[in-house]
């Protein structure tokens, strides 16, 4: 995100700690507002909980990211993990245009298949 | 048909009287630009306050098949926005609010703001915007987008491309979209942004750019390196390229480029009648910095032989020279009957083999070719001058073979047609004859993906 609305960010986080009770280390390209945000199931040994609410948890942070002006990746891409993600916070225009281009060099869909968009 | 549209021009102006005018007075002034060359008069000219109006104007020039070329301060050299078609010109100068957000680093600007007005904002809270074209107080953002200009600091910052953080775009179909934004890295998706920057507004229109900055380097100084022998220069340039030394700038000018300043202006420019003059600048954030930086220059450049090595600290100084650098392009075109000018590049290895080239073709053809510009990134500015034929006969003849081979040189050395004016009207032919025909496919598909209808700064780029 934006530099200057790291610090919102950050504080979102703790909040999503608190009320969900995972844990979320943050580390990373600060300069850059590039937080590498690592959410880990430390408690739910079973996982059960975890499988449960952790997508939840994934939305809600890249929720605040696009809020506060940001973007779903700064440096590790879309690929296959957060197809999904991408689908749900990008503008449908822009979608639109993506699977346009793909089509314009690729109209057999042959390379890298069902990656980057849902 | 041209019935119909101008008809459905003045119910729009209705809508817009104070921004679309459809006089023969005022349309006229918009059939060119800084290329000289003259397309179609225009069916009205608009300026659009805002990104809403830019929407609704698109909108309604999709609906009913109008072409329309966006135009800044028309500084354009290849000929961008001359209006090939019957079309719509949309002038962005209204549009040019300038907001620096030192927080980010940024600057969210409107694409008629004035590059040279972005600087000075950014200066005022000590921070820098370094692409610095040679029309930098006349040209705006907008054009220096759509062309990805650059200017002698590319050297050490990079073109208009480096700095775009994101856009906002409206579509030839009227919708609005922003790409990228305030953040400083971005890989979710494809970077539809850098499409847009560099195409020359046949895209989209772009009504807003977010714009890194970066701190403020007050201190420079200038070495100002005269050489009689043209080679020593371009040597002396490759081995500054070996050493550790970041200049902020490595520009090359001929000797007789400097003389057609003074021609022009009626004043003398020291060392006029020498071979070549290279002017280095370093940056930086402390005096001594700069001026260990500027030493060290100097040292590299004694091995080549120059007839005179001037160190200049003060900013006076400097601007003085860079003035005169500035004049170039006006003054050869004073000093001749006519002129091409061209902008190629080539990889900085090549840069004496092309410049040799380009002498031999002097001597077969007996035109003048005189070269400058920005010599460390492989970018010069060939300037083919018609001095000797009055009647022009010859000239016409002749120039566009010249011209080809310039190019073809220019290929044939790993370079590239264009460094940072683009390809617009003017060099459409040559882009055409010297692409990879799969490549200029790519282009065409791109063009009617974005613009299905063919409506925007028509036939432009290819042929």
């Amino acid at each position: 995100m934006p530099p200057a609305n790291l610090k919102a960010f950050l504080e979102a986080m703790r909040e999503i700690e608190k009320v969900s009770g995972v844990d979320i280390i943050c580390f990373g390209h600060l300069g850059d507002g590039n937080v590498h945000v690592n959410i880990l199931n430390i408690k739910d040994e079973t996982g059960i909980t975890w499988k449960k609410f952790s997508k939840k948890i994934v939305y809600s942070v890249f929720d605040t990211a696009i809020k506060l002006g940001g973007t779903l990746s700064g440096e590790h891409g879309i690929g296959l993990t957060k197809k999904k993600y991408f689908s749900a916070f990008t503008d449908p225009e822009i979608i639109m245009i993506h699977k346009k281009l793909k089509k314009l060099f690729d109209p057999k869909k042959l390379l890298n298949p069902k990656k980057i968009w849902k | 048909m041209m019935f119909f549209k101008r008809f459905l021009l003045k119910m729009f102006k209705k809508k817009y009287p104070s921004n679309l005018f459809l006089d023969s007075d005022m349309t006229v002034s918009y059939m060119n630009d800084e290329s000289g060359k003259n397309g179609e008069q225009p069916l009205g000219v608009f300026f659009p306050e805002n990104s809403e109006d830019v929407k609704k104007m698109a909108s309604f020039c999709y609906r009913y098949k109008i072409p329309y070329i966006v135009r800044g301060k028309g500084t354009g050299k290849t000929g961008g926005a001359v209006p090939v078609k019957k079309s719509l010109i949309i002038v962005m100068e209204r549009m040019n609010r300038i907001i620096i957000d030192t927080k980010n680093l940024t600057a969210e600007v409107e694409p008629g703001a004035i590059t040279l007005d972005i600087q000075k904002a950014a200066a005022e809270e000590n921070l820098f915007y370094p692409v610095d074209p040679a029309s930098l107080d006349s040209c705006s953002i907008g054009g220096n987008i759509a062309e990805n200009a650059g200017g002698p600091r590319a050297f050490k910052y990079g073109v208009t491309r480096d700095f775009v953080l994101g856009l906002d775009v409206v579509l030839p179909n009227g919708d609005f979209i922003r790409l990228g934004g305030k953040t400083r890295k971005d890989v979710s998706g494809y970077n539809l942004k850098d499409i847009f920057i560099g195409s020359e507004g046949t895209l989209g229109t772009v009504t807003k750019a977010y714009l890194k900055l970066l701190p403020l380097p007050k201190e420079k100084i200038l070495v100002w390196a005269v050489f009689d022998d043209f080679f020593e220069a371009v040597e002396a340039m490759s081995a500054v390229y070996q050493t550790s030394l970041t200049p902020s700038c490595i520009e090359f000018i001929e000797g007789r480029a400097f003389q057609a300043v003074e021609k022009m202006l009626h004043k003398p420019i020291p060392d006029a009648d020498s071979q070549a003059h290279l002017l280095i600048e370093v940056d930086g954030f402390e005096k001594d910095g700069v001026l260990k930086q500027g030493k060290a220059l100097s040292e590299v450049l004694y091995r080549f032989s120059p007839k005179r090595i001037s160190v200049l600290p003060y900013h006076r100084q400097q601007e003085k020279i860079w003035n005169l650098r500035r004049q170039i392009s006006e003054a050869t075109k004073h000093a001749s009957f006519d002129k091409k000018s061209e902008d190629i590049c080539v990889p900085p290895a090549n840069l004496k083999a092309f410049l040799e080239a380009m002498r031999e073709i002097e001597k077969v053809s007996g035109v003048d070719i005189i070269c400058f510009g920005h010599l460390g990134d492989g970018n010069v500015h060939v300037n083919i001058l018609n001095i000797k034929d009055e009647t022009g006969i010859t000239w016409k003849k002749f120039s566009k073979k010249i011209v080809y081979s310039v190019f073809d040189t220019a290929i044939k050395l790993g370079g590239t047609l264009s460094g940072e004016h683009g390809i617009g009207l003017t060099k459409k032919k040559y882009f055409s004859a010297f692409t990879d025909p799969e490549i200029i496919m790519i282009h065409k598909k791109l063009k009617k993906l974005f613009d299905p209808k063919k409506l925007l700064n028509p036939k432009k780029i290819w042929k």
